[in-house]
């Protein structure tokens, strides 16, 4: 399988804060990854940094090769945990703006995720609650035909059907050829979905292991683990 | 860039729209005053100015904001588009509104205008105010205008640049010193500004409050030659290609 993202001694500082330290890893074409850890050990600093919208203090980042740049980011579909819509868009108005910039978006795919969504393409996405605007934002996210994806804690904040239906629709519609990377730290729901996780702490890299491989060898859920690493 | 002008336009549309329409209803309701009451010229074509200087206002208001909001927003952030793109848009934008305010101000100023007892508008070209004037004036207030929100992207940029509660007093400081650095820098090597100013066709002089004006059919600006507008121009450049290396290496979500 091909090396579709790399991380080579990436640090990354705010102020004297380092909230990555010397981290290094790759993973490749068709995983689901996990990326876990406690609030704040770095999790939303390493996807934007693979995402383009942050500079790592020093360390190199690549997707498929490149440098992350303006080549990645049409290859690299990012689920911030801010919204990617703006006040005065409707639903179709977010699908245009998505379908106009990427030519990757596959808008009948997107159609059948509203519906999977149970989502009106009239609706303003200001009166949307955060369950519907997360699942809107996993649907514009999704419907892409990229190469790696990556979503913020696609399931924080949302009541328990909203969750449901949120890891099943990442399992339905995400593209097989290409990794998709989960930042959590609610793992009861989600820990089924995983081929692999990585575990960070206080920006440094803990762990990156085969689910399976973590099942036999070490006789623990991802679950237990999480909570005998961050205890 | 077209794209984002797009989104862009859609994005100010309402206000743009209001803006335009409250403006006209305006104009007119200041014509039909002047129509049945007379006396009131000046003071009407006073209100009439203020008003277009106001709908301006709001307008750059407005872009500088769009500007300023592309900054944070994830949606823009993650585009795969050159930072030089984002910014030509937000100047695309400014040029177009206001050169369709200039149209609405224009033919709402020319329908006050008839309605005055004191004036005709062959009068106008008594004084020597001739079309290609009147055209290069506006173009230099427009150029002008491009010129001062490429100053204000820099310094939204700038301040971006830090992850500080007060960041926008940095923008404001940068706004100010780099401003009058080069105004300095200027004025030693071309020996500009001072006592004299160009405001497109017409070349003034001051001397305390008063104004004179020189010439009123020199349009300096376009010679290739003139030194103050090349230096302008190159000015601008610099201060996009800045603008769209900070957005692209310094500013961070």
């Amino acid at each position: 399988m091909s090396q579709l993202l790399q991380f080579q001694h990436v640090v990354k500082k705010y102020g004297r804060k380092k909230a990555l330290d010397d981290v290094t890893f790759q993973i490749t074409s068709g995983k689901i990854i996990g990326l876990l850890g406690s609030n704040g050990s770095g999790k939303s600093t390493l996807m934007k940094l693979a995402a383009g919208v942050t500079q790592p203090s020093s360390g190199h980042i690549s997707i498929n090769g490149k440098s992350v740049g303006r080549e990645t980011k049409l290859i690299t579909s990012f689920m911030p945990d801010k919204p990617l819509t703006e006040d005065w868009m409707r639903v179709d108005d977010a699908i245009a703006f998505h379908r106009d910039f990427y030519t990757d978006f596959d808008e009948v795919k997107a159609k059948e995720m509203l519906d999977f969504m149970k989502l009106n393409a009239r609706d303003r996405v200001t009166t949307l609650s955060k369950g519907m605007q997360e699942r809107l934002q996993l649907s514009l996210v999704l419907s892409r035909d990229a190469k790696l994806y990556m979503l913020d804690e696609p399931i924080g904040g949302v009541d328990p059907v909203a969750r449901g239906k949120i890891l099943d629709a990442i399992v339905e519609y995400y593209n097989e050829d290409s990794s998709i990377i989960v930042s959590t730290h609610l793992l009861n729901d989600i820990e089924r979905i995983f081929d692999e996780v990585i575990l960070i702490r206080e920006g440094k890299l803990l762990l990156q292991e085969d689910v399976e491989s973590i099942r036999f060898n070490r006789g623990k859920s991802i679950d237990e683990l999480f909570k005998e690493v961050y205890a | 860039m077209l794209k984002l002008l797009k989104y862009d336009w859609k994005r100010n549309s309402t206000l743009f729209y209001a803006t335009l329409v409250i403006l006209f209803i305006a104009q007119l309701a200041l014509f039909v005053w002047n129509s049945v009451k007379s006396g009131w010229d000046a003071i009407v074509l006073g209100l009439s100015i203020a008003l277009i200087v106001a709908a301006m206002f709001i307008l750059f208001y407005q872009v500088c904001k769009t500007f300023n909001h592309h900054m944070s927003a994830y949606n823009r952030r993650l585009l795969p588009v050159r930072p030089i793109e984002e910014i030509g848009a937000v100047l695309l934008l400014q040029l177009i509104y206001t050169v369709l305010l200039f149209c609405v101000a224009a033919a709402s100023l020319a329908i006050l205008l008839s309605s005055m007892d004191n004036f005709s508008f062959s009068s106008l070209k008594d004084i020597g105010l001739k079309p290609v004037a009147v055209i290069s004036s506006l173009s230099y207030s427009i150029w002008s205008l491009l010129h001062l929100l490429a100053w204000i992207m820099l310094s939204i940029a700038i301040a971006w640049c830090f992850r500080v509660k007060h960041r926008v007093w940095i923008g404001i400081a940068a706004f100010i010193i780099i401003q009058s650095l080069l105004y300095w820098l200027m004025q030693k090597i071309f020996g500009l500004g001072g006592e004299e100013g160009n405001l497109g066709f017409i070349r003034l002089e001051f001397s305390g409050t008063e104004v004179h004006r020189l010439s009123d059919t020199k349009v300096d600006w376009f010679d290739p030659l003139s030194v103050s507008f090349l230096s302008e121009i190159v000015m601008f450049i610099g201060l996009l290609c800045v603008t769209a290396y900070l957005m692209k290496k310094k500013i961070e979500l």
